[in-house]
């Protein structure tokens, strides 16, 4: 029981606080990232613990078109927001044709480190929020075109906002897997929690690393909310 | 003209035999609920969430036949139900936010879906609605009758007064629109319109499952709106045809006409900017 609400801590707080940081950084709803999920549980299943080395050159593969994507033919936020949809569907598409010969695939011995997981997210997300980098990402979070006026280099910054939030994405599929029946659809309950959480979490309106504290308080409550009741 | 190809695509079901007719009878449910859908943009609205209006009906009436044998009662629940969300979800967020809002709401219904049992019925297995009714008749009925009431309110007054409110809401508040007023009905109309179709759904499988609240069904009108180059008028006609492509490319391999509908998303903002110039031309001549 109490494993069960732990790892939904973690899951539930990494995918919001990605949700949140690629959002604010990113400026859209990255729902390509229940995709990425389901991409890891499948690099788990067949390369075992190489699948963490994989899982980093996958990111790049997979956030940096995605990245040209947006930058290119996308003119505001909800634009980016569908896109981001459908890339999510294409990846998941490709998976279904690609990988999935059977029905389910089970994996039996995955990679245990949810919780290391969830320490490097944060401590790279509030590293980044309290380097000399925190005070740019802090500006493009309140207002970007300010920001880009100013000569911070916004895209680059949304780049690397897309392409954390999809390795973590994939790191998360890679060490939540363990036991676990995975289809091309196993990352959408967890996007549509961090989504609520992010979405719970955004009422204080903080900006920055404050932001990913409340991510955490509201994921814990969630968590113990599914425990209790569910 | 276009009455007159409502009436031609509703009776083509029933001129044709076998597989064809049943899967154009299929694709006019399809047309319905991008009918439903085009009813909210006409207002600017953008639902990337209306499998929860087609689902709420078909699992409200498939309960409520099991429970006391009456599908209108589910279905006449489900009407209001989905227009008070979608009106308050219209009060309480802004065009941007209503996509995130509306994709959330049915992302929510699919994965609470399978959680849904009574009795030792339901969960991922659904319920089934044993029926003898004429379910290709009504699924004609339903789409020629949302058909006229979608051609009626475009051009209706309350059809210009969304129009007006997808150009500028203030505005239209300072000519006199009774903003809220038009929002509420269009809600209701949509709603209506997709609850038809969600228990013609119902009817046509004689059975619900979890995966009438899919992201398919949910996209499926936005993809048909982006097909048709923004003319809304033709989007019923265009679902026809999309349906009838993506059941050929699924027959041909398995979750092919799933790609498309993503291709087809990843590319829609140019195709919007494409149609957007187009009629910036049209407008210069």
């Amino acid at each position: 029981m109490a494993l069960t609400f732990l790892e939904n801590f973690f899951i539930f707080s990494v995918f919001a606080s990605l949700i949140s940081f690629n959002f604010r950084i990113g400026k859209f709803l990255n729902l390509s990232l229940y995709s990425a999920f389901s991409v890891g549980a499948y690099l788990v299943y067949f390369f075992g613990e190489l699948s963490v080395i994989l899982a980093f050159l996958l990111s790049f593969l997979i956030a940096y078109p995605l990245f040209l994507i947006k930058e290119r033919i996308c003119r505001g936020v909800m634009d980016a927001t569908i896109v981001s949809l459908g890339y999510g569907i294409a990846i998941e598409e490709i998976l279904r044709i690609g990988v999935q010969k059977g029905y389910y695939y089970v994996v039996s011995e995955g990679v245990r480190a949810l919780p290391e997981v969830f320490i490097a997210s944060y401590l790279l997300l509030i590293g980044f929020y309290l380097s000399p980098h925190g005070i740019r990402l802090k500006f493009i979070e309140e207002d970007e075109e300010l920001a880009r006026m100013c000569g911070v280099n916004s895209a680059a910054y949304g780049f690397a906002s897309i392409f954390i939030a999809t390795f973590f994405a994939i790191l998360l599929g890679v060490v939540s897997s363990e036991g676990a029946a995975i289809h091309p659809r196993i990352g959408l309950s967890y996007m549509l929690a961090g989504i609520l959480i992010a979405a719970i979490a955004t009422i204080k309106r903080s900006v920055g690393e404050r932001n990913l504290v409340n991510i955490t308080a509201v994921s814990l409550a969630a968590s113990m909310f599914l425990e209790v009741f569910v | 003209m276009r009455f007159l190809m409502y009436v031609v695509a509703a009776l083509l079901p029933f001129l044709l035999k076998g597989y064809v007719s049943w899967l154009i009878g299929l694709a006019l449910i399809y047309a319905t609920i991008s009918i439903s859908w085009a009813i909210l943009e006409n207002e600017g609205r953008v639902s990337m969430g209306h499998s929860f209006v087609v689902g709420s009906s078909a699992y409200l009436s498939a309960i409520t036949y099991l429970l006391f044998n009456s599908l209108a009662a589910g279905f006449l629940i489900s009407i209001p139900l989905s227009a008070i969300l979608f009106y308050i979800l219209k009060r309480t967020t802004g065009k941007t936010a209503f996509v995130f809002a509306t994709f959330t709401l049915s992302l929510l219904s699919y994965v609470i879906a399978p959680y849904i049992v009574i009795g030792e019925r339901g969960g991922e297995e659904g319920f089934f609605i044993l029926h003898d009714l004429p379910s290709l008749l009504f699924s004609s009925f339903s789409f020629v009758a949302s058909a006229i009431v979608f051609e009626s309110f475009l051009k209706s007054k309350l059809g210009y007064f969304a129009r007006a409110i997808k150009s500028d809401e203030l505005a239209s508040r300072a000519v006199g629109i009774e903003v809220e007023k038009v929002k509420l009905t269009t809600s209701v109309i949509s709603s209506a319109i997709g609850s038809f179709a969600g228990l013609s759904l119902a009817l046509y499988f004689s059975h619900v499952s979890p995966e009438i609240f899919s992201l398919e069904v949910s996209v499926f009108p936005f993809i048909s709106y982006v097909v048709t180059g923004g003319r809304k008028e033709y989007i019923a006609f265009t679902s026809i045809v999309l349906f009838l492509i993506s059941s050929y490319l699924n027959a041909l391999l398995t979750g092919a006409h799933l790609l498309l509908y993503a291709m087809l998303l990843i590319f829609s903002p140019k195709i919007g900017g494409w149609v957007y110039a187009k009629g910036q031309e049209r407008l210069k001549v």
